[in-house]
């Protein structure tokens, strides 16, 4: 469903200088497969996910959502793609209703499908005794709640998640992993950034692990730790990088 | 689309911050307005020390009779010998003081400005005793136009009224008799001198001018906020991203938001316009400023119409800064030195005695708020507005393109992060066509550009017609070659591409000849009907301009004329419409829009001339376009185009340089009238063969696998 290869994206600073935020990275994702991109702040994994979603051009290589190029082809690249991003906001003078109407418009819904769409992910996401209120009132977990609805609207085979739990409590972020489970289960191929490490070991099926742009191991929880030596992702992430490192350093 | 125009609406409408900036404000802004202009009028006017007004009489005698009436309502008069009387005030320095000439003609007087008001005895009494019955008629007569006039006649009013009041008294007391109230009863009568001076034109700021200004502000304030929510507030709400991320074109939904943003800009002006209308109306204002009948409702609409076309034009720019802003803050940084920009143009219209001409109406902000200044004192052209409209509808068109543009690229979403360098690359790779937002930015630019050359030329009506055409013909090169050429370098537009420089094959060059040679008849038929259908009228100055010009053409070679007026035009205006306008909106849009729209962007150009607008021209141009944008689509080259419009325009300058000759042979053709039927029927004949031509060659082109070969 996902498939990226040789991706860079190199950014021109000031002073003629170049940031490379991701260094030819390569992976696939399938129908039905939760994908964990992990690493520090400032690894790339956001701007992968940019990439991939057509909002951001790459310098080298392509990615692939469902056959498609994203540079190519981006609108039909994001007709496949759902987007939960930690800083998506809300319309604060819109009600959820309106909001996910809108969008389902957005999406090119019919009215019939965007009413029975809204219908269903109101019950899954208990948006009901809310569903009219302006979204400037709601609550941070409500707010949460009619976003995943949002990204869900338009039944995408493909699930983008960047920093889903960021400044989410207990409860919170419980409802993403019940959310990421969910889509699991609807056979969908999701892609989760996170820097939560402990976090991703709960709901992901597969891992790369990015430093510095680059991806520096890739594989199931069992594939890394039998090549780290490690249990836990933090500890086999912390000594794979430091392994990078000192093997980069002169 | 209008269902994301409402979801915009709906999220503007119920922020409180709208309501205020729509309602609130206007509502308290005029009355204070209307009460600070009182305060300050009057203050004026009381605390002046003598204000003086220049009154004139017909002859001595009505002076002498009123001087010795009005001394009753305290206004005392003081008689000079053969010089001009002279009327002083009982109480010095409270008062105006009245100074009066003798003018034989009161109403011309008043209307030059060489007096203030004037008065006029309309039945000057047998017996002038005081103690005798006295109804004598005055008509003071003052400039409607003119405050300082207005205000002297209110003042003279009051004298009268005062006498009166003596005068009544007096006699009441005496005889005790039935007394008309009024002994001595004058009334006003207003002429004006809007066409020949004013307040303006005398070295005083137009009141006129302030008005639109004042709404203009307004407006600018009602447009403000939604286009800083709509775009840079998308972003710091963090809706941005995920509204790019779904798949809907980008200029739809800038598109969207300009429709927000106009539709509340409208509402915020059409709720300035009725507050400052019903306060104007209700505080006695409107009619110290624009005379009795106060500001109507026909100048009132007229004024509506003005703000939509400024709120179309602001919106658009609005949309051009607040897309380029990642936050609120950001985006007010912006709009400040905008609103300071502004006011430049803006403070330029209140300058006395300025035109509104040349530049000026192609400069944007001064020419609205100078054709409101017209629009008040009644002095607009149609040629101005036309020009105005067009302008500014295509500098509307051009920011919304350039907006669209920066509305959630890649260097505006994620700028802060990376920073702006990638907004201002040049594209790397060449294009095929040129982008809507670069052919919409040039159309702009060389619209302007073509008007105000062809203003400067006028200029040169001395020079010799070789000398004139000549520099018309450079002119045609850098405005509607070198502009787009350039506009094509910078969007990585390779030349042959951009203008589609395409050979096209015998067929199509013979049917171009063709159909040159044979549309001429059916222009001059759309001509006739339009004349007889009362759309064109032929004033006398316009006769008389033609007739010059056809004798100027008639005296210059021939060849210059060929090559001034049909060679030039025909390649210059073949490489912009139908090479680098069309080959844009076939690209943006389709073949079907890009022939229309050139067509008519072609109509346009030809009929807004420099002295007026040439109604007549407007029709056969635009269905010109059209046929020259069929032959540019079906042969995918501007060159077969570039022939029909030459023959077009050569046959009938030659036509016109012949024509002596041409009617002594007893083929002449009268302006008025139809064309014979054969000649029709010939032209629709060589017309249906150069169509078949050219579609024959379209179709080879179409089924050749190797396309022919670029220039």
């Amino acid at each position: 469903m996902i498939d990226v290869s040789e991706l860079s994206k190199i950014f021109p600073l000031a002073r003629g200088r170049e940031l490379t935020a991701v260094d030819r990275v390569s992976f696939c994702v399938k129908a039905g497969e939760v994908y964990g991109l992990l690493g520090p702040n400032g690894a790339g994994k956001t701007t992968t996910l940019r990439i991939l979603l057509g909002l951001m051009r790459p310098t080298h290589g392509q990615a692939i959502v469902g056959g498609f190029p994203s540079s190519e082809f981006p609108d039909e690249v994001k007709r496949r793609v759902g987007l939960v991003a930690a800083n998506s906001g809300l319309y604060p003078f819109l009600s959820p209703r309106e909001m996910l109407l809108f969008f389902a418009d957005l999406y090119g819904m019919g009215a019939a499908a965007a009413h029975a769409a809204l219908d269903r992910l109101s019950t899954l996401f208990g948006l009901t005794e809310f569903l009219d209120r302006p979204c400037g009132g709601l609550s941070t977990g409500q707010r949460q709640r009619v976003n995943l609805a949002r990204a869900l609207i338009h039944d995408p085979p493909v699930m983008l998640l960047d920093e889903p739990t960021l400044g989410l409590d207990v409860w919170g972020s419980r409802i993403i992993s019940e959310f990421i489970a969910h889509v699991r289960q609807q056979g969908k191929a999701v892609i989760v950034c996170t820097h939560h490490l402990d976090e991703a070991e709960r709901l992901c099926t597969r891992f790369g692990l990015m430093h510095i742009g680059r991806i520096i191991s890739e594989g199931t929880l069992d594939e890394l730790r039998q090549e780290s030596g490690c249990r836990s992702l933090v500890e086999m992430f912390l000594k794979i990088a430091q392994r990078r490192e000192a093997g980069a350093a002169p | 689309m209008w269902r994301l125009t409402r979801k915009e609406l709906r999220g503007i409408l119920r922020d409180r911050r709208t309501i205020v900036t729509l309602v609130l404000m206007p509502l308290l802004l005029y009355p204070l307005l209307s009460i600070g202009f009182q305060q300050f009028f009057l203050s004026k006017l009381g605390t002046a020390r003598q204000p003086a007004y220049r009154m004139g009489f017909h002859d001595l005698r009505d002076g002498e009779f009123l001087s010795s009436y009005l001394a009753r309502g305290g206004l005392n008069l003081k008689m000079k010998d053969d010089r001009p009387v002279g009327f002083m005030p009982a109480e010095a320095n409270e008062n105006p003081l009245f100074t009066a000439f003798l003018t034989p003609q009161l109403e011309a007087a008043v209307r030059e400005g060489d007096v203030d008001i004037a008065v006029r005895v309309l039945n000057f009494p047998a017996n002038l005793n005081a103690g005798h019955n006295l109804a004598v008629d005055c008509e003071i007569v003052f400039d409607e136009d003119s405050i300082s006039s207005r205000a002297a006649a209110a003042q003279l009013e009051d004298y009268f009224t005062a006498a009166n009041e003596r005068f009544l008294e007096t006699r009441l007391e005496a005889m005790g008799s039935s007394q008309r109230a009024r002994a001595v009863h004058a009334v006003r009568k207003g002429v004006s001198s809007a066409t020949t001076s004013g307040d303006a034109a005398g070295g005083v700021v137009s009141i006129a001018a302030v008005i639109p200004f004042i709404l203009i502000l307004m407006t600018i304030t009602g447009a403000v906020y939604p286009a800083i929510d709509l775009t840079a507030g998308e972003r710091e709400r963090g809706t941005l991203e995920i509204l790019v991320a779904a798949p809907f074109p980008r200029v739809g939904l800038l598109f969207a938001k300009y429709v927000a943003v106009l539709a509340v800009a409208l509402l915020t002006a059409t709720a300035n316009l009725l507050t400052m209308w019903l306060t104007l109306h209700a505080s006695g204002v409107g009619r110290l400023l624009f005379g009795a009948d106060g500001l109507s409702a026909g100048v009132a609409s007229a004024v509506f119409c003005l703000l939509v076309l400024f709120a179309a034009f602001f919106s658009a720019v609005l949309l051009v800064l607040t897309s380029f802003a990642r936050s609120f803050r950001e985006a007010q940084a912006y709009l400040i030195p905008l609103m300071l920009v502004s006011l430049g143009p803006g403070m330029l219209s209140l300058t006395p005695g300025l035109e509104l001409k040349g530049l000026l109406l192609v400069t944007p902000l001064a020419n609205i708020t100078l054709l409101g200044r017209d629009l008040l004192q009644l002095k607009a052209t149609g040629a101005a507005v036309a020009v105005i409209v067009v302008s500014n509808m295509l500098y509307a068109l051009a920011a919304i393109a350039v907006a669209a543009r920066l509305f959630g690229s890649e260097s505006v979403l994620y700028g802060n992060e990376y920073g702006w360098s990638g907004l201002f690359d040049r594209p790397t790779r060449t294009r095929q066509a040129p982008t809507m937002t670069n052919a919409l930015f040039s159309l702009a630019f060389v619209f302007s550009a073509y008007f105000l050359v062809n203003s400067e030329l006028a200029q040169w009506g001395g020079a010799s017609i070789a000398m004139r055409l000549g520099l018309a013909a450079a002119a045609s090169v850098v405005v509607f070659g070198g502009l787009p050429a350039l506009a094509g370098r910078l969007g990585g537009v390779p030349l042959r591409c951009a203008f589609s420089l395409r050979h096209a094959g015998l067929r199509a060059y013979a049917g171009a000849v063709l159909l040159g040679v044979s549309l001429w008849p059916f222009a001059h038929e759309i001509v006739v009907l339009e004349r007889q259908a009362g759309l064109v009228t032929f004033d006398a100055t316009f006769l008389e301009r033609a007739m010059k010009i056809i004798a100027e053409l008639q005296s210059a070679p021939l060849w210059v004329l060929l090559v001034g007026l049909a060679a030039a035009p025909a390649i210059c205006e073949e490489w912009f419409f139908r090479g680098y306008l069309f080959g844009a909106l076939e690209a943006g849009a389709n073949r079907r829009t890009a022939i229309v729209g050139s067509a008519i962007v072609f109509g346009l150009f030809h009929f807004i001339v420099t002295d007026g607008l040439a109604f007549e021209r407007l029709i056969p141009s635009t269905l010109l376009g059209l046929a020259l944008g069929w032959v540019r689509g079906q042969t995918a080259s501007i060159l077969p185009g570039v022939v029909l419009h030459g023959c077009h325009n050569g046959l009938l300058l030659t036509a016109a340089h012949y024509q002596v000759q041409l009617a002594a042979h007893g083929m002449g053709i009268d302006e008025g009238e139809h064309l014979a039927a054969n000649w029709l029927a010939a032209a629709a004949l060589a017309a249906v063969v150069g169509v078949l031509l050219v579609r024959w060659s379209a179709t080879n082109l179409e089924h050749t696998d190797n396309p022919r070969e670029v220039l």
